[in-house]
């Protein structure tokens, strides 16, 4: 009976997204962690990125980045003149003036880690000048950086014996420098490794095919507005001036050239099975040595993708059917379709009819790219899965107080199912075979002794068709069953649904299950009194005001206010509350991205203040002695230190894990 | 012709209401039209005797003038309303009769005062003497908890006014609900899934794969299964349709508990099953994760950190100076 029951948990029982403690508890040691009341105004975003920046490639890159996040492109003569201008706010402690010097070699690192565009302008005046913006694939990289070399590891498991480089290693370099070509790193090889060269081109191009690895080109640095804006100007200008064309036509023209040439030379560039050759000597396949590849975010987050849509399979289908999703995802997932379709960076979006078409075509283009059945899925099933006994195909009846009739209707639709499918019951529990009738149970046998002839110990086809069905057909859409048999995953319906259902348990867990009630009413009625909230989700109006109240502080719900008098007094007025999904979760989207650029910048608050203490630690003499060179209460100072830096990185992967679906998903 | 006093009907008179009001009074609400009331007393007699008839009958309350398509009706009433009526003064009648007109919906004492242009203090004297006499009583409205609703004693409050079967005195009954709730919940979830409840207890238990129906099978309740379970049950003492268990299972599905597979059919949803669960010990579970899959990289979505089970989270210390605060932005 206590299934139902409000969980009487106290609401800051999860660790990732706990209510603040009450004031009196907030000591000053707290207070001097959180941040500044100015990073608190910004935006949550900008905020994140200039952290991120500011704790991989230190105060001055952070500078120029809070730049160009708040301004937009500038060039490197306009940076000059405001960061000069306005020295307080933007010079480190110590520096007295920017030179131009400075401003070059802070942006180095930057472009090299893929932290910032640039784009050549040539004004009327004549002179070339480059403008600089934001890039965030730079920063998310340096967010993902732990969770990549994670994944590479799961992926690309390194058999330690034959070879001491791993995927990991090689991604873990990819990520500190920004872009490797397979010679240099061969090169930086230690000698005893030269030998595992091959097993090294080998992993280069296990990442290059499943497009972890891409080459860098010309286009990773060009803002992707304006390289359709001057493929737009090309093919407009190249219409003939002398044209009968209207200008209307003229432009549509130009537009789906632009569009044509726009989105192959992405593709082009996507491309890694470019540099993907066969080795004249050894006529192995290897990767183009002098190529510099760099990492595919996109490609990295298709899987983080596939792992939340595991998860709410798991709690929604089953621990076994998400496991058979899981295969299928990863089958499919490095041909599944870009997160971002490219033509929705161009400003097209803003036509209404582009809007529907790019909407339309992602829809086809994932029905046609990456469809499989059970046959192909079933070879790529992990091992150790056990399918057999997972599912039942006979209702059972409850403790014997089902009426008479159904359990006729019941038997009557097992047996035409059986008959259809020639499906066979895996191993029935001995009270229900008891009380089906004999013709059944004879029929059941034989099936199964056929089942067990045929299948040895991989997964029956049938079976794992069984739970594809189950998933199919389930009221999430996991899978979608393209032609009989054959199946495609909707991401573009999936990832609203995994949007919602993960914002519902994130309220859910910090403000309570009324409230997820509430949000879910408000939701399923568009617009709702409180009156009607109360006779639908039978909740005492007392325990509705005060949990709508906080709904609407976290913009979960929005109110609407209805005059009934002329004078629009509030006294009179109706309320009416409606929810707005793109607020709420652009909300919790901030909210989120905020908290993430807090952590960090406590991390490194945390680190400035050991400062002295962690160079000591550091040194090359103390490394392996710290038992003997420190005092003991440095000893507890580090240990301290170590573990509050573990935590914070464990909340970071968990909040990133909620943030990404309200950032990137859409 | 009214001389012996309110007692002494003439005898056509007590004819004509008796015949109106028919055999087991099943005439009270049948209304007659002047050529009715003609056939009942014969057609000898002229309408200026039968307008004298009549208006004994008016006059002594045991006949109700009602106008209907512009055309004048009677009504019979009962003797014993009758008596009531003649009881009392002529303010308390008219009061009576709103109260009467308003049937099973009731009044409120303000619309009262406005109908009847009385003054307050009459019309608050009139409803204190009728209530003291357990003529008329009042109720508490669900939909506006401060009025003062009046109806007649005998009635049953409609609907409306109570709420429905979740309201106890006017007030929803947070605690019957919740209870009927969950029954519903777990009926459906024996339903759902071919374990039962024994479901979740399998999926901690590693060595037996949790068990689940096949696509084809219909493992869905219905409203009317439920509405039938519980009325076999006798969990409730009130009155509950379909409607009402509709109600139930949209509130469940609000919780994420039910999920709809068509209309009036509903299954749990496994999230709500294995948050039941959910609070089982997480170590043994890990120790039964590492046991079955060690060495298989499969599983490693099992240690990721998921929101779908907050409810295994451990509240962070107070100490903690780096726990995330959902409403530290806000602040």
């Amino acid at each position: 009976m206590d299934g139902l029951e409000i969980p009487n948990l106290p609401s800051e029982n999860k660790e990732g997204n706990a209510l603040n403690p009450s004031e009196e508890e907030v000591d000053e040691d707290y207070a001097n962690a959180v941040s500044s009341l100015e990073q608190r105004m910004e935006n949550p975003e900008k905020f994140l990125y200039t952290e991120l920046i500011r704790a991989n490639l230190g105060e001055r890159a952070a500078v120029i980045i809070d730049l160009l996040i708040s301004l937009g492109r500038l060039s490197i003569r306009e940076m000059h003149n405001i960061l000069n201008k306005d020295l307080d706010t933007y010079s480190s402690s110590g520096q007295t003036e920017w030179s131009i010097k400075d401003i070059k070699s802070a942006i180095v690192p930057l472009i090299q880690l893929r932290c910032l565009k640039y784009f050549e302008e040539k004004p009327y005046s004549g002179r070339n000048t480059t403008y600089y913006y934001y890039n965030t694939d730079g920063p998310l990289l340096m967010l993902y950086s732990g969770l990549i070399v994670e994944e590479m590891n799961n992926s690309f498991p390194a058999d330690l014996e034959e070879n001491e480089i791993s995927a990991a290693q090689v991604i873990q370099n990819v990520l500190t420098v920004g872009s490797i070509s397979l010679a240099d790193f061969s090169e930086n090889l230690s000698d005893e490794s030269k030998s595992s060269l091959y097993a090294v081109s080998d992993i280069f191009v296990k990442l290059c095919d499943q497009g972890y690895l891409v080459p860098i080109s010309k286009l990773t640095y060009t803002p992707l507005t304006d390289f359709w804006n001057v493929l737009y100007e090309k093919h407009y200008n190249a219409i003939p001036r002398t044209s009968v064309l209207s200008d209307l036509r003229k432009r549509a023209e130009a537009k789906g050239r632009a569009k044509e040439e726009f989105l192959n030379t992405i593709k082009k560039h996507t491309d890694s099975s470019k540099v993907v050759t066969t080795d004249p000597v050894t006529s192995l396949r290897t990767v183009h040595k002098n190529v510099p590849l760099t990492f595919n975010i996109d490609r990295f987050l298709k899987s983080r993708r596939s792992k939340h849509l595991v998860q709410l399979s798991k709690f929604r289908i089953g621990q076994v059917s998400a496991q058979v999703y899981r295969a299928a995802l990863k089958l499919t997932e490095k041909k599944s379709v870009d997160l971002i379709h490219p033509l929705t960076q161009t400003g097209l979006l803003q036509d209404y009819d582009e809007n529907n078409s790019i909407r339309e075509e992602v829809k086809l283009m994932e029905q046609n790219s990456a469809s499989f059945n059970a046959i192909e899925l079933s070879k790529h099933l992990p091992s150790n899965l056990q399918l057999e006994g997972s599912l039942v195909t006979q209702k059972r009846e409850i403790g014997g107080k089902k009426r008479q009739k159904e359990d006729g209707d019941d038997s009557a639709s097992k047996k035409k199912l059986k008959t259809k499918d020639g499906f066979v019951i895996p191993s029935l529990p001995s009270h229900i075979s008891g009380s089906i009738n004999g013709a059944v149970d004879n029929e059941g046998e034989d099936d199964e002794m056929d089942l067990d002839e045929e299948k040895d110990t991989s997964n029956s086809v049938n079976l794992v068709n069984m739970h594809l069905k189950l998933l199919a057909s389930s009221s999430i859409p996991f899978l979608e069953e393209t032609r009989p048999g054959v199946y495609h995953v909707p991401y573009t319906k999936l990832m609203p649904i995994v949007r919602s259902s993960l914002y519902d348990y994130i309220i859910a867990s910090t403000l309570g299950q009324s409230a997820m009630r509430i949000r879910r009413c408000i939701i399923a009625n568009r617009l709702v009194s409180e009156k009607v909230i109360n006779s639908m989700a039978l909740m005492k109006e007392k325990d509705i005001r005060s949990t709508i109240a906080s709904l609407i502080k976290f913009n979960v719900a929005e109110i609407q206010e209805v005059p009934r008098t002329m004078d629009r007094s509030a006294a009179r007025a109706v309320f009416l509350f409606r929810s707005k999904e793109k607020h709420s979760y652009n909300f919790m989207k901030q909210n989120l991205g905020w908290n993430l650029a807090n952590l960090i910048h406590k991390k490194e608050k945390l680190k400035e203040e050991n400062a002295t203490l962690l160079t000591k630690a550091n040194r090359e003499d103390v490394k392996g002695n710290e038992a003997n060179l420190l005092l003991s209460s440095e000893l507890n100072q580090l240990k301290m230190v170590n573990e509050r830096e573990l935590t914070t990185f464990t909340r970071l992967t968990r909040v990133i894990s909620l943030w990404e679906i309200f950032r990137f998903y859409v | 012709m009214n001389t012996g006093g309110e007692n002494k009907l003439s005898d056509i008179a007590t004819l004509l209401h008796t015949s109106m009001v028919g055999v087991n009074s099943n005439g009270m609400n049948k209304l007659y039209t002047q050529q009715d009331v003609q056939t009942i007393l014969g057609n000898s007699m002229t309408l200026g005797e039968i307008m004298l008839i009549v208006q004994e009958l008016v006059d002594n309350n045991l006949i109700k003038l009602v106008k209907q398509n512009n055309e004048l009706k009677f009504q019979p009433v009962d003797i014993i309303e009758a008596n009531k009526k003649s009881t009392m003064s002529s303010e308390e009648s008219l009061v009576y009769s709103y109260i009467e007109a308003s049937a099973r919906e009731g009044i409120w004492s303000k619309t009262i005062k406005a109908r009847t242009n009385l003054h307050q203090h009459v019309v608050s004297k009139c409803l204190k003497s009728l209530e003291s006499q357990r003529y008329v009583k009042s109720v508490k409205s669900v939909k506006f908890p401060t009025r003062k609703i009046y109806m007649l004693y005998n009635l049953q409050p409609s609907i409306e006014v109570t709420g429905g079967p979740w309201f106890t005195e006017g007030e929803l009954d947070i605690e019957f609900i919740n209870s009927l709730l969950t029954i519903v919940w777990r009926y459906i979830a024996e339903n759902t899934f071919p374990d039962g409840f024994n479901t979740i207890t399998q999926q901690q238990d590693s060595n037996k794969v949790p068990r689940f129906y096949a696509p084809n099978v219909n493992n869905y309740s219905t409203t009317q299964d439920i509405l039938d379970f519980i009325s076999m049950s006798q969990v409730a003492n009130v009155d509950l349709t379909t409607k009402d268990m509709r109600n139930l299972c949209e509130v469940l599905l609000y919780d994420d508990k039910l999920e709809k597979v068509a209309h009036d059919a509903y299954k749990v949803t496994l999230q709500s099953l294995l948050q039941l669960g959910g609070n089982s010990n997480k170590t043994t579970e890990s120790q039964d994760n590492s046991n079955s899959n060690s060495g298989n990289s499969n599983n490693n979505d099992d240690d990721d950190y998921c929101v779908y089970d907050y409810y295994n989270g451990i509240a962070p210390l107070i100490s903690d100076k780096e726990a995330v605060y959902f409403d530290e932005w806000t602040l």
